[in-house]
């Protein structure tokens, strides 16, 4: 590539090279972080199912389900749901990039995803102060604090995550022709998002 | 942008590198991503485990002996004994029991040179059996479901997750091999039945025991906070007997249906007939094990539900479709006895016979759901599992331990299991069922019933030390051709997949050389190219 470049200015026009093999690497990291995902989706639902049962027996048996006092405002977990729809496009923008070559830019897109991860990070223990839930006082309690807790722990993985893989791209290790850890980090980041996606609705929204 | 930087020609292989040399010794243990090393260690630990379950197992039957003479153990002890029995017997001994024989064998069998993510696997060994440590820890200090000490339950739930999670890493490592790291040729339709049935398996542990993990996350923090979700220990098991029982249990044992599926083409010296087919039967029985969805301490109602009666009478189907085409290969080809093929044939009767039991529990009118009758079903199916996976370690010896293990104690072994599970399971069918359909029984009916359980218990258990010693004691036996050098066969059965390709034991890499795959039995393809 860098031969074809030269010769282009110096005004010399040649065909381009052909394509190169692709990657002997089985797609090990891509297929690992699908098992991941999935593992990680199966222990939300079925946390969320537990969730959802609970608060069915407990709206027919009593007609509510959050203890008397508990107000759970919508304005900061429609914000944090907002900020990890962000958080996609610049994830999907940064595999964009790399898939082009285009380093800027992609540390740029990585850069702002791990932003945003943070800002959900802060955005959520923000709602923790604001909605007068005491974990050990009911089973809402405990249930909203481990299942939004344990979704903040899986935040907190798939950053470390993107950031190792940002590391690696800093290092060179991904370009366009062999970008499977930048991808495998980013379907991470949107199985994260996607799963907060039905918290926020089964918790956040209906409450 | 202009490009500058000239990306790798050959990509790195960080997901699958193993270092060149084995380091010898125990650092060498210690630090292995060997999958065979790896693989040995949990076999050898399981056993050990198993030990444990085997004998609680024996106390629990010993207690259901109703005799006011006979009280080997207190009340309070009783249950704590019980659900470590259920813990042990199904997550520290069967599953690391299978997973040990599948390290070894299944990057064998699909032609890799090593374990996908080697340093994942052998992480899954050394955190399982830190936290089989720690459970077996929890019970001795009064812990476990309903037990004394607060602290010591806490462990339990703590090291009972991190467990399931080790064992889960270790069915990633094994499913990413087969998908990943194929020998060029097989696709997956030419995968072994055995690589198939653990993928299968696999993927299904994947998918049902996280769900365990979260609710042993919710215990936790229930049972460190207040305890007004969940209530007191008492009520722990409950949660999460879901997982010792139908249909959950027939997730465990499909690998039975890989290892009959290998054992019985190569010793009936046949092509599998209808391949895709037989291979569909174990995906849907796998299917039929997500058991998750069973938790009778959430929904009580569950055993009453459409999905579970369906899913327990579905379940037989693929059994009996896959006996039939196994019924077709006995009637194509000859076979000769071997201590293999016996623990293959006791293993897949036991299945039959255990989702026949669950198809009959889940009928309504039976009445028999969440009873003694729940308990034979899963003996059936986990120890249908026992008598495969050990039957799996006498086929795959010269593999897995280096040396071929005594057929005649192999085969008194199959046998002894055999017998000791039907004598184990099968009386409590009858007495579930005679509990719910005549009242007038006697009660000394049922006290030679837990007797009869008492000796099936006692049989498994020699079965399995007899198997076990057999096995170990092949390992210090030298086969010397003749010459005074060791010279053990690479392929005794005259095998048709890979792992037979390779020496036995095999090398670090596992091939220097694979033969062209291009169907599901290469090495039967070679011979009879050989021969032409």
């Amino acid at each position: 590539m860098a031969t074809a470049i030269a010769d282009t200015a110096a005004g010399h026009t040649v065909p381009a090279l052909p394509s190169a093999a692709p990657p002997t690497r089985p797609r090990l990291t891509l297929i690992g972080t699908a098992l991941a995902s999935a593992a990680v989706v199966m222990m939300f639902a079925g946390l969320i199912g537990v969730y959802l049962s609970y608060r069915s027996e407990s709206l027919s048996s009593t007609g509510k389900w959050l203890p008397t006092g508990t107000s759970i405002p919508l304005t900061p977990a429609n914000t944090a749901m907002f900020t990890l729809v962000l958080s996609v496009i610049t994830m999907q923008w940064a595999v964009y990039a790399v898939a082009n070559n285009d380093r800027p830019h992609a540390y740029l897109a990585l850069g702002l995803t791990i932003f945003f991860g943070l800002c959900f990070i802060n955005m959520t223990s923000f709602l923790y102060t604001q909605m007068e839930l005491g974990v050990a006082k009911s089973p809402a309690g405990a249930l909203i604090y481990v299942i939004t807790g344990a979704h903040l722990a899986l935040v907190v993985i798939a950053l470390l995550y993107a950031a190792l893989m940002t590391f690696r791209t800093l290092g060179g290790e991904y370009t366009g022709r062999d970008r499977e850890g930048i991808t495998a980090a980013s379907m991470f980041w949107y199985v994260t998002v996607a799963v907060f996606a039905v918290i926020w609705y089964a918790i956040y929204v209906t409450k | 942008m202009a490009v500058i930087e000239s990306p790798p020609e050959v990509a790195t292989e960080g997901a699958t590198a193993v270092p060149d040399r084995q380091s010898t010794g125990l650092a060498g243990f210690l630090g292995s991503g060997d999958h065979k090393v790896i693989g040995r260690a949990y076999i050898v630990m399981s056993l050990v485990f198993g030990l444990a379950a085997a004998v609680t197992g024996e106390l629990v039957a010993v207690e259901r002996i109703d005799t006011s003479r006979l009280n080997v153990l207190s009340v309070d002890t009783q249950f704590q004994v019980f659900t470590f029995h259920s813990v042990s017997a199904t997550f520290l001994f069967l599953l690391p029991l299978i997973l040990g024989l599948a390290f070894v064998v299944v990057p064998l069998q699909v032609g890799a040179p090593t374990i996908a993510f080697p340093r994942a696997a052998a992480a899954s060994f050394w955190a399982w059996l830190i936290s089989g440590g720690l459970v077996v820890t929890s019970y001795l200090i009064n812990g476990g479901p309903q037990g004394g000490r607060s602290r010591g339950v806490d462990l339990w739930i703590v090291a009972l997750a991190a467990l399931l999670a080790a064992l889960v890493l270790g069915s990633a490592c094994l499913i990413a091999t087969v998908l990943g790291l194929r020998a060029p040729g097989m696709n997956l339709g030419r995968v072994p039945m055995f690589a198939w049935s653990m993928l299968v398996a696999g993927t299904m542990w994947l998918l049902t025991l996280p769900v365990l993990v979260g609710v042993l996350v919710l215990m936790y923090e229930d049972h460190k906070h207040g305890r007004v979700t969940f209530g007191e220990s008492s009520g722990m098991y409950d949660r999460i007997v879901w997982a010792f029982r139908h249909p959950q249990v027939y997730a465990f044992a499909v690998p039975v249906l890989g290892i009959a599926g290998d054992v019985l083409a190569v010793t009936t010296r046949s092509r599998q007939a209808f391949r895709g087919v037989a291979m569909g039967a174990i995906a849907a029985f796998g299917a039929f094990g997500f058991g998750a969805f069973v938790q009778l301490s959430v929904y009580g109602d569950a055993v009453k539900q459409p999905a579970y009666i369906g899913i327990s009478l579905l379940a037989v189907t693929p059994v009996l479709l896959l006996l039939a085409l196994w019924a077709d290969l006995f009637r194509r080809g000859g076979f000769s006895f071997s201590a293999p093929l016996l623990f293959a044939v006791a293993a897949v009767l036991m299945l039959l016979v255990g989702v026949l039991a669950g198809a009959a529990g889940a009928i309504p009118a039976l009445k028999v759901a969440n009873t003694e009758w729940d308990a034979a079903v899963t003996h059936y199916a986990t120890l249908g599992a026992v008598i495969a996976v050990l039957g799996g370690l006498y086929w795959w010896a010269t593999k897995v331990i280096g040396r071929p293990a005594g057929q005649a104690l192999g085969g008194f072994a199959a046998l002894s299991l055999l017998l000791g599970t039907v004598l184990l399971a099968f009386p409590n069918l009858i007495s579930a069922f005679l509990r719910a359909h005549s009242k007038s029984t006697k009660k000394g009916v049922f006290q030679a019933l837990a007797i009869v359980e008492v000796v099936g218990g006692g049989l498994i258990a020699v079965g399995v030390v007899v198997a076990a010693v057999n096995l170990l004691g092949a390992m210090r036996r030298r086969s010397d051709g003749g010459d005074g050098r060791d010279e053990v066969p690479s392929d005794p059965w005259q095998g048709h997949t890979l792992e037979w390709a390779t020496l036995s034991p095999p090398p670090l890499h596992n091939f220097s050389s694979l033969p062209v795959v291009s169907s599901p039995e290469p090495m039967l393809d070679q011979r009879e190219e050989a021969s032409a």
